[in-house]
């Protein structure tokens, strides 16, 4: 997909994991436990839109207006409340026992306030659906489809303490999002206390492993990806493969190349073997 | 950082009789690997090596080991300490040459903590 078609998280270095970006009007899980930096990501995801000229709504079941300004003015972003005030951010606190994920004045408010390049955040879903069973997985799917029908959504899911998954509140948007960035803060510090890692990103390519983050003071989450992810990248090349196993580019099927060059492009470290391995079959096939 | 973590581990790899280098977090995520064999081969141990890492650092640091160490047939399996929330695996060959290894490991965990506790 061309970069220009993705949206910017704006997270410093997660742009690079993502192959761009976030898909347009997808839903993007984040998942992390108490203190991992949800509702940061979620903010800076916001500051990136309006910077960007798009609409940004924010839905959470703890924060009002006065809370998120005060959260956002502790990491130094003062330039909030303008943006409350000259409507570029909407911001919506909704009381959890009045609220599921049918519930209609979520999706009216939603749907009055969007526009074709809404950015939407709920911080947090879980509180929405944390009396769900498996069976419902046709209605959060249902909701995520109209999420996806009027933006770019990020929803934060609380992970337990304990780390167990299983439960259909946190498996369940975890099945359905498009996209799944799991937060993970050990608390002992040092440079892996903090990491992230996607779990999946539809219809796009995105970097395996873990990545070690950081929260700082004006800038908020920063991954550290891009040196490492362009040393990967830079290691394979295509043209030396094909001089190193004696084959030119004419003997193999053009369908073919046009794959190899496609898995070159990525930043997986197992690419440059399985491009030999692709060469070496395909002219065996021959 | 990563990529310094990577040349690193890379290096180490490269000793004879080495078939795979890991830098573990303590909850035992891999978070940076070198393998010098089909991931098929040594799956099993990886997965089971995940679930020993939290239990093996407890024990390293409660009892001040400066390692510990696992035999399978042939291969041994050693992990050292690097920092408060890192340890390094290394998969050899039992025939691997031992000192020489261990003081290439030694060497590699100071720069691995340098890099992890100095960030």
């Amino acid at each position: 997909m061309i970069e220009s078609q993705r949206i910017k998280t704006g997270i410093i270095g997660l742009d690079e994991i993502l192959d761009g970006g976030f898909i347009p009007n997808t839903v993007n899980v984040i998942l992390g436990s108490a203190g991992a930096g949800k509702t940061i990501f979620s903010i800076q995801y916001l500051l990136k839109g309006i910077e960007d000229g798009n609409k940004c709504i924010f839905v959470s079941f703890d924060m009002d207006e006065k809370d998120l300004v005060r959260t956002t003015k502790s990491l130094g972003w003062n330039e909030i409340e303008d943006y409350i005030s000259e409507g570029k951010l909407s911001v919506n606190k909704f009381f959890a026992e009045n609220v599921s994920y049918v519930n209609n004045d979520l999706l009216n408010l939603l749907m009055s306030e969007s526009n074709t390049k809404t950015r939407i955040v709920i911080d947090s879903f879980t509180p929405m659906i944390s009396s769900l069973n498996f069976e419902s997985r046709n209605d959060v799917n249902w909701f995520f489809n109209k999420l996806r029908e009027i933006g770019t959504a990020v929803i934060t899911i609380e992970e337990p303490l304990n780390g167990d998954l299983g439960a259909a509140s946190i498996s369940l948007p975890l099945f359905l999002g498009d996209c799944v960035i799991h937060l993970k803060n050990i608390g002992y510090g040092e440079a892996f206390g903090r990491t992230l890692r996607v779990i999946k990103h539809r219809s796009s390519w995105h970097a395996e492993g873990v990545f070690p983050y950081k929260i700082l003071n004006g800038i908020g989450i920063y991954v550290e990806s891009v040196d490492y992810l362009k040393e990967v990248k830079e290691k394979i090349d295509v043209n030396a493969i094909l001089e190193e196993l004696g084959i030119s580019r004419e003997d193999v099927d053009p369908k073919v190349m046009e794959r190899i060059e496609r898995v070159a492009t990525s930043a997986s470290e197992s690419a440059r073997k399985a491009i030999i391995d692709v060469l070496r079959d395909s002219i065996n096939i021959k | 950082m990563l990529s310094a973590i990577s040349r690193i581990l890379e290096t180490l790899s490269m000793e004879e009789g080495v078939k795979m280098v890991v830098l573990y977090r303590i909850d035992g995520v891999p978070l940076c690997a070198k393998l010098n064999v089909p991931k098929r081969e040594i799956a099993p141990t990886l997965y089971w090596l995940e679930g020993q890492i939290k239990e093996m650092l407890y024990q390293i640091s409660s009892q001040n080991l400066d390692e510990a160490s696992f035999k399978f047939g042939k291969t041994v399996i050693m992990l050292y300490p690097v920092s408060r929330t890192t340890v390094l695996g290394i998969m050899a060959d039992e025939e691997a040459s031992s000192y020489k290894l261990d003081i290439d490991i030694k060497t590699s965990c100071k720069q691995l903590e340098e890099i992890v506790v100095g960030q």
